[in-house]
């Protein structure tokens, strides 16, 4: 049995060098958004990118449902968009629902992050005194009140000279937002090469995104875990908005009630309801 | 053989040469590690700096390889035939058609400090095959630096086997010779001439007429390799003038060696298989075979360097003016897969292992000089034998990295901008489902590597099969790990001139 023959050696390499001619540049134009069309016409296509961070979320694009979330991918990439302008829409049960009317432009993706809270959050109250089982010397447990070191956190959280602070510019990830007369502007101050993408529109990038509601913002925090979401309070209760005002920016209740106040310390959000605290896991 | 031609024939480093000679030598041996380097970081600059084309030539060395991999399997596909093919034939009665009593086998097994058991496998082995012992002439080359171990061993196999060949000779290649190195070339250099001296010019046997086999001490024939190997002697157009390569399988201890020495092992036998059907890229590789006139015409291997297995090609190829082949024979030798006391020692050992085999890098240096110092070679065979040397180091060395780790870099470094293309999106995926593509290959590599697996011994699990099949999903890890890490770590150490030693690779049995 002879060894591959020349010929053949030639013919396997000068097949390999026609595909390789073939499929790298579609390799790459496919890559880079290029599609072929019904009519045989190559286009210039776009994606969304929406991260959602649940799984078990549907993802509608224009009313059509196109993805679920899953375990692993908690986010939607849809592709082959012409260009154009979509509505996407976010739904799990239980929680507020998203959406967001987006601009799609071609060989490009524009992104977006859901802003889903559960339409009934937990609020666990936070007691002066707390509750321990204590072994007496007759082996049988009795309940003892201590005194519980969160509340006098909490309270001096809340105590008067700390308010000025609730309202004052929060810098995160060279983010800032600040109160101007009750309305919340958040500029970047990092390069211009990194400014988050829900400033933009395409090339067209905006230099500060305001944050406003009816009854005027008071103290206000970047969401915990969060760069792209503001925690508020107002005097008709706690809210939490997206800062991307690309369209119709999405706002959603935490806790709606007259009077209540707000501060995050630490990651965690508290909520004062007259004489009571409350942290709440959103 | 022309004396020009001769002039540069033993150099190992560009120490050994002065002024403008050395100068060009020193820039040859830069050259591996800066195309390498050059590569690996372009890519990480290109990445940041400008990750659009990066990602364009991500897809395209992507498509490459894809595309290599496909062609080489049908390289590797009609070996595994064609090998199986010449294990099946019946050489006896091929060679019994040619006149073929004349020619002597002079088989040079060199150890160092192997165990008695490593030593007897590998003679009775040369006893078992179908070949006239009285046409085998067996050289047990020895370090004087082995200790008093491995005397013992020499006269253990002197007193058992002595009498079974023509000839048994016992060697001690004496330690610290100036000008040498300590290692496998300065020895069977050693014992080639010892043998001239002891047994050929006693015996008065014409050098064309002797063919050596330069074994390693694990080395096993298999049984009709010398019928084989002097066939192919006898047919060869010129048979001084090309060297006989088999295709070596190290599994002699396969069934006890953990998944990724396996792995290693199966893929250094693979690589081999694929060049045997591209015998112009194709140089001598561990054990081999060649007429002793030629090797005397150029005083042996070299002594002053590693890679003495693949050196001899290039010596012969630079004496005869590059009118010199390798004779891919397809026919297998056995030889030991890696394999230590401990799983990490056997970690440590492959990759000793792959860098010795990767500092054959020291070689380009040696061609290219030897290529721009030879006038009489012809220029486009310069050419080509040039390349084909440099752009099988440089794919050694980067092609695993670029597939695998670096194909992900653009993402990572080509900031917002370049983030919200659709390109970024779509590049991990798409180098994900080549890899995936490409992975399909790995069956036929599980098919031919379970079929050439010696039987199973008793004391191993029946179920030990199934993971020679599994194992091969390792690959990726190995080719990056024993392939590209110490083939750059080969490369670097020889850009900045800090020349590697031989290593013994240790043989332990279970």
């Amino acid at each position: 049995m002879q060894p591959l023959s020349r010929k053949k050696r030639l013919s396997y390499l000068v097949l390999s060098c026609l595909l390789f001619v073939i499929l790298a540049p579609s390799a790459i134009l496919y890559a880079k958004g290029y599609r072929l069309t019904n009519s045989l016409q190559i286009t210039r296509t776009g994606g969304l990118y929406v991260s959602v961070g649940l799984s078990g979320a549907q993802v509608y694009l224009d009313g059509v449902l196109v993805k679920e979330t899953g375990r692993f991918q908690k986010g939607a990439l849809i592709q082959n968009l012409k260009p154009g302008t979509y509505t996407i829409r976010v739904e799990k049960k239980e929680l507020y629902s998203w959406e967001k009317t987006l601009p799609v432009f071609r060989e490009t993706v524009t992104d977006a992050q859901t802003l889903m809270l559960p339409k009934e959050p937990e609020m666990i109250e936070i007691l002066a005194k707390k509750e321990t089982p204590k072994e007496s010397s007759t082996s049988t447990k009795t309940i003892v009140a201590e005194k519980n070191p969160q509340y006098d956190l909490v309270v001096e959280l809340f105590a008067p000279k700390k308010t000025a602070s609730s309202t004052e510019e929060k810098i995160i990830n060279k983010l800032s937002a600040e109160n101007k007369d009750g309305k919340i502007v958040v500029t970047w101050l990092g390069e211009e090469s990194s400014r988050p993408s829900f400033f933009c529109l395409g090339e067209n990038c905006q230099e500060e995104i305001l944050i406003s509601s009816k009854s005027g913002i008071g103290s206000f925090y970047f969401m915990p875990g969060r760069d792209d979401l503001i925690i508020f309070q107002t005097r008709n209760g706690i809210y939490v908005s997206e800062i991307d005002n690309r369209s119709e920016q999405n706002i959603q209740p935490v806790w709606e009630k007259w009077g209540l106040e707000l501060r995050v310390s630490d990651n965690t959000i508290y909520i004062k309801d007259g004489k009571k605290y409350y942290t709440v896991s959103l | 053989m022309n004396q020009q031609s001769l002039r540069y024939l033993k150099i190992g480093k560009a120490t050994d040469l002065t002024g403008n000679d050395r100068k060009l030598y020193r820039a040859f041996e830069i050259l591996p590690g800066f195309l390498s380097w050059g590569t690996i970081l372009g890519t990480i600059i290109l990445s940041i700096w400008a990750p659009v084309a990066a990602a364009y030539f991500i897809i395209a060395f992507d498509t490459y390889w894809l595309l290599k991999t496909g062609y080489l399997s049908l390289h590797l596909r009609h070996n595994w035939k064609r090998t199986k093919y010449n294990i099946s034939l019946n050489w006896r009665e091929m060679l019994e058609k040619l006149k073929h009593e004349h020619v002597y086998h002079l088989i040079i097994l060199p150890f160092y400090n192997e165990t008695r058991e490593v030593v007897e496998t590998s003679i009775k082995a040369l006893l078992e095959v179908d070949y006239d012992k009285s046409k085998m002439l067996v050289v047990l080359a020895g370090e004087e630096s082995g200790g008093e171990e491995a005397c013992q061993t020499a006269d253990y196999i002197e007193k058992k086997y002595g009498q079974k060949f023509n000839k048994l000779l016992i060697t001690w290649h004496p330690a610290g010779l100036v000008g040498e190195m300590a290692g496998k070339g300065s020895n069977i250099a050693f014992a080639a001439e010892e043998a001239r001296k002891k047994i050929l010019t006693p015996l008065n046997l014409p050098y064309e007429n002797v063919v050596v086999s330069a074994f390693d001490i694990d080395t096993v024939a298999y049984k009709d390799y010398f019928l084989c190997l002097t066939w192919y002697f006898l047919t060869a157009p010129e048979p001084h003038k090309t060297s006989f390569q088999p295709v070596p399988f190290y599994n002699n201890n396969i069934w006890y060696a953990p998944a990724f020495s396996r792995v290693a092992a199966g893929s250094s036998t693979f690589w081999q298989m694929m060049q045997q059907e591209r015998p112009e890229k194709l140089a001598t590789f561990s054990s081999h075979s060649v007429s002793f006139k030629s090797l005397h015409e150029i005083g042996y291997w070299q002594k002053n360097m590693v890679s003495e297995d693949s050196r001899i090609f290039w010596n012969l190829f630079i004496a005869h003016d590059g009118n010199y082949a390798v004779t891919p024979i397809s026919y297998p030798v056995s030889m030991d897969a890696n394999l230590a006391p401990t799983f990490w020692q056997t970690t440590k050992n492959i990759y000793k292992q792959h860098r010795r085999w990767a500092w054959g890098v020291e070689n380009i240096p040696y061609i290219l000089f030897n290529l721009v110092k030879n006038k009489r070679i012809n220029p486009w065979l310069k050419i080509r034998s040039a390349f084909v040397q440099i752009e099988g180091f440089w794919s050694l060395a980067t092609n695993p990295l670029l597939i695998f780790m670096l194909g992900w870099l653009p993402v990572i470094l080509g900031g917002n901008h370049f983030n919200q293309t659709v390109l970024s999106y779509n590049l991990p995926s798409l180098t994900r489902s080549m890899m995936v593509v490409a992975m399909f290959g790995l069956i036929l590599t599980a098919m031919i590597f379970v079929s050439f697996l010696p039987e199973r011994p008793k004391n191993v699990k029946p179920t030990s099969k199934i993971f020679m099949i599994l194992q091969w999903i390792l690959i990726p890890f190995t080719i990056t790990v024993f392939g590209a890490i110490p083939g750059l770590d080969a490369q670097t150490r020889l850009m900045f001139g800090k020349y590697m030693g031989f290593w013994v690779t240790p043989k332990y049995r279970k």
